[in-house]
């Protein structure tokens, strides 16, 4: 049954050479702009090379419209209504994961934590972003939009130069908006077949936060050590 | 048997059980405080100790809180309930098990031994 449905699809393409081109086009700006992106470092390229290799498909979905007797056969009701809410679905769950995971989920968090914000570090935070401490025995650190988050348990590990120099990398992700990055990336992972080779983007963007915070205090030491305890501590965890 | 449910060997590790005589019967110590208590009769890590401080929390023996001082914000722990109390509860959990896997058995057997 598949070789027969793949059959007519091939079939279908190919009295349809225009459809075919498109798709073809669109698949080849998707594979520039994820060459882009892994050059450029910008998230809204990644974004683009998501939107342009999901778009084939829903063109081959709406141009098809179902008329494909298969696959009127396996799902028992077919019609251009199905490609027309694909056609919304898939585009409005981009919007709503954007909205959930950028502004949302942040939100979230920071209202489900034991936050208080700490004010020792206003002299090498900007004024725009702020320090949570959550409530929470392991060792960990993270930032999202421009809120960095820290642990009790992190607080307790290390020494006041070593939370200095996690808080200067976390502030490096922050201003390049790696957070968001992170959750793109994520989500390529899951959809693009070529995101599989994007692992080395988040070791660079973790290598360049560390750099920062060496380069900040002015020693590689306390961003190394506060690196080997954390990674000791939350190994036993 | 008993020896063993009074030295909590049964259901608890050695540095656990350390770590939970330091505190009774009622003190409150952040995780160095204790670290620096238990570190001269043995050797351990300062992350170790806050690890099984916090599997502890999790299962209810040992609280904590969350304190701002000059050094920042630490956890401060303290026992859940005294040793008494403590060893109550293993005996309850214990005979509780038993009940459950056992049902009639169980009680039967409770009857004729406190029956002697």
């Amino acid at each position: 049954m598949s070789f027969q449905l793949v059959s007519q699809i091939v079939l279908g393409l190919a009295e349809r050479p225009l459809l075919l081109l498109s798709m073809l086009g669109l698949l080849g700006l998707s594979v520039g702009f994820f060459i882009a992106w892994r050059q450029k470092t910008k998230v809204w390229l990644l974004h683009a090379h998501l939107a342009l290799f999901i778009a084939p498909f829903f063109l081959l979905a709406y141009a098809l419209n179902c008329s494909l007797s298969i696959v009127q056969g396996l799902l028992a009701f077919c019609a251009t209504i199905i490609t027309k809410l694909l056609l919304v679905v898939i585009p409005l769950s981009v919007v709503l994961a954007f909205l959930l995971g950028y502004y949302i989920m942040p939100w979230l968090v920071r209202k489900s934590l034991v936050a208080r914000q700490t004010l020792q570090f206003s002299n090498i935070l900007p004024a725009h972003v702020r320090t949570w401490i959550i409530d929470k025995a392991k060792p960990v650190a993270f930032s999202t939009q421009n809120h960095i988050f820290l642990s009790v348990g992190i607080l307790e590990l290390l020494s006041p130069k070593q939370i200095e120099a996690v808080v200067l990398h976390e502030l490096n992700h922050v201003l390049h908006k790696n957070s968001w990055t992170k959750v793109s990336a994520a989500l390529a992972y899951w959809v693009s077949p070529l995101a599989h080779f994007s692992t080395q983007h988040s070791s660079a963007d973790e290598h360049r936060a560390d750099c920062f915070a060496a380069t900040t205090q002015g020693s590689w030491r306390h961003v190394c050590l506060a690196r080997k305890k954390v990674q000791e501590c939350a190994s036993k965890w | 048997m008993g020896k063993q449910v009074a030295e909590f060997g049964a259901v608890l590790s050695p540095l656990e059980k350390d770590i939970l005589k330091t505190l009774w019967p009622n003190r409150r110590m952040r995780v160095r405080q204790i670290y620096d208590s238990l570190k001269g009769s043995r050797k351990l890590a300062l992350s170790s100790v806050a690890v099984l401080l916090d599997r502890l929390h999790d299962r209810g023996i040992v609280s904590r809180s969350v304190e701002t001082g000059r050094g920042g914000v630490r956890y401060v722990y303290f026992p859940s309930q005294n040793k008494a109390g403590f060893e109550r509860s293993i005996v309850a959990s214990s005979v509780d098990k038993l009940i459950k896997h056992f049902g009639p058995i169980a009680v039967s057997y409770f009857e004729e031994r406190f029956a002697k």
